[in-house]
């Protein structure tokens, strides 16, 4: 039935939302900490964590990707936007699918592009920490630009349904 | 092709596709058309992790948005309110103080005309001021604030010139000394346009109260020293620019949130992520420009748009001129930081080539950036306030008008006028 189909879809795409949600939290939590301790520690004890200057320039890649992505399953990119309001409610609903098509297109290829990135590190073995390949780092890449593919295609499918219903009306 | 490609792009983003796809798509585009691997798209974008400075962003916002959703809002405008209350046109000027000072917080992203535009709108109608007044000089201040430290466009612009690998050498910190001028002539013209205005306005004034500024005082004793640490911090080389941040998170959310308890531990959780959001945003829209940036440097695009730009126009001055026409029409369209991103890289070298400071630029794009937040028919700030007030778009057009001309004044004056700009630099 597709009912239950869309139900379990629906249901995974919350957990997915939670956990985007909690990795951002937790994310800029580590950020945080990491850079408070950093400073008390460099003050008061002359001491540095070993890689945490390394580590605070991976956790911005990693938050920004991150707020990209729950930026864009809200629809809180930045964008200019000033012709739809123009458009009628169907001519609308083709814009969004254009509009939405096109960006599951070019972050698709950005996520494509950044797989075969974290592959060569991979194979290369190189590090970005003491202890962590640059390859783990560099997954959130792909990990990120497929995320963000996949909500813009959910968007279209939602347009491309308004716009049936909408006809149909 | 390359036109075709261009015109589609524009019309894409003009319907509300996120700028990052835009400007990924570009770069994507000429990448290919060069021949070079596209995984470069993936090298450039990962240059992100490589930029100290940038840890600073998520940190000041998130601290901003935690400022927004205190109370310290209420206790900036008593406590500017008991030092400057007493003056002619007290609540106007104080109004300009209140929110030049959030804004430099909290980073320019409305959130001053949400949480101070509440408390000064009301307070500004009962003191008599005209409604119009009003609604013009909030919508004004909600971008006022954005060439004082440590707000995120200096910052922004800071590291994206510092990409560009320019011969003159150009740090956050000379950002954060060279917009302390151009921001109090903001203010004080400002001040004196709300004075004369008010002029007929004859409310008795209020005394000066040394009772009254002790008890605002006493009500933010624990916000009062923030300030001082980070500015005096950042000014006086003691931190980083990335430090200055981490500690005012620290400081902010033992305040607000441990001290104060106007935030609930359970809340905090939801404003990171909000603040995220647009650190995401911005970041993405940053990470993308990386490779479009890459590409245009590597075909020497700014250099021969700077050889095309000097056949016509062989005098610094009229390219200034050209440039504030320019820059206008580009904050009505686009954010901050989007422009940021997407036009330094394009405009900084062709400047360099007319002689102009780099961070004078930094200045006069962010001063006319300023403008751009409440220019019709696209700025943001009118339809924040519009929203928030629950007013006509178009009554903010008019209201906004005669402080629209006062700040391009002073745009010009700071444009023209390179040294208000650089004296505090020695440069």
């Amino acid at each position: 039935m597709p009912g239950e189909t869309d139900n379990v879809a629906r249901r995974l795409l919350k957990t997915l939302a939670r956990i985007e949600d909690g990795m951002l939290v937790l994310l800029l939590t580590v950020m945080i900490c990491l850079a408070v301790a950093q400073i008390f520690l460099r003050n008061f004890f002359q001491y540095g964590i070993t890689d945490g200057d390394n580590l605070l320039r991976i956790l911005v890649l990693w938050v920004g990707l991150f707020g990209a992505i729950v930026a864009s399953r809200e629809r809180k990119n930045i964008s200019i936007d000033v012709l739809s309001a123009y458009l009628n409610v169907q001519a609308r609903a083709i814009a969004g699918v254009v509009v939405d098509l096109f960006v599951v297109l070019v972050a698709s290829i950005l996520a494509y592009h950044s797989g075969r990135l974290v592959v060569d590190e991979y194979v290369a073995g190189t590090l970005a920490l003491t202890n962590v390949p640059s390859w783990l780092v560099q997954s959130v890449l792909p990990f990120a630009f497929g995320m963000i593919a996949l909500r813009y295609l959910i968007s279209s499918v939602m347009h491309s349904r308004a716009l049936s219903t909408g006809s149909r009306q | 092709m390359m036109m075709v490609l261009g015109l589609l792009l524009l019309l894409l983003a003009l319907f509300g596709a996120p700028l990052f796809a835009v400007i990924g798509a570009s770069a994507i585009f000429s990448f290919y058309m060069a021949e070079i691997d596209l995984s470069v798209m993936a090298i450039e974008f990962y240059r992100l992790a490589e930029m100290p400075a940038l840890v600073a962003l998520p940190l000041f916002t998130f601290a901003g948005y935690l400022l927004g959703e205190s109370q310290a809002p209420r206790r900036l405008v008593l406590l500017t309110d008991a030092l400057l209350g007493w003056m002619p046109a007290g609540l106007a000027i104080v109004s300009l103080a209140a929110c030049a000072f959030f804004t430099a917080f909290t980073g320019a992203s409305g959130v001053t005309i949400i949480a101070l535009g509440a408390l000064l709108y009301p307070a500004l109608k009962q003191a008599g001021y005209p409604e119009n007044f009003n609604l013009g000089l909030i919508t004004t201040s909600g971008s006022l604030g954005i060439l004082f430290a440590p707000s995120l466009p200096l910052i922004l612009y800071g590291i994206v010139a510092q990409q560009l690998n320019l011969e003159q050498k150009i740090t956050i910190d000379d950002m954060f000394i060279a917009g302390i001028l151009p921001g109090l002539l903001m203010i004080v013209l400002l001040s004196s346009w709300s004075l004369w205005v008010n002029r007929a306005v004859r409310k008795p004034l209020a005394h000066f109260s040394m009772a009254h500024v002790l008890t605002a005082v006493k009500a933010s004793a624990w916000e009062l020293p923030m300030p001082f640490i980070v500015l005096g911090g950042i000014y006086s080389g003691f931190f980083a620019v990335s430090e200055a941040a981490a500690v005012t998170v620290l400081y902010v959310f033992v305040v607000e949130v441990l001290i104060y308890k106007e935030i609930s531990l359970k809340a905090v959780p939801g404003v990171m992520r909000d603040s995220m959001i647009l650190v995401g945003a911005i970041l993405i829209i940053l990470g993308v420009s990386l490779a479009s940036t890459n590409y245009l440097i590597d075909a020497e695009i700014p250099a021969t748009l700077f050889a095309t730009i000097k056949e016509y126009i062989s005098s610094k001055l009229t390219f200034l001129i050209l440039l504030n026409i320019f820059l206008l029409i580009l904050g009505a369209m686009l954010d901050i930081f989007s422009a940021l991103v997407l036009m330094i890289p394009l405009l900084l070298p062709v400047a360099l080539g007319y002689g102009i400071d780099p961070v004078h630029l930094g200045i006069i794009f962010l001063a006319n950036m300023q403008l751009g937040y409440f220019t019709p028919p696209v700025g943001m700030n009118l339809f924040i306030a519009s929203h928030r007030f629950n007013k006509p778009v178009m009554q903010l057009y008019i209201a906004t008008l005669p402080f629209f001309f006062i700040l391009l004044f002073a745009v010009l004056i700071i444009t023209y006028w390179p040294d208000l700009s650089l004296v505090l630099l020695g440069r």
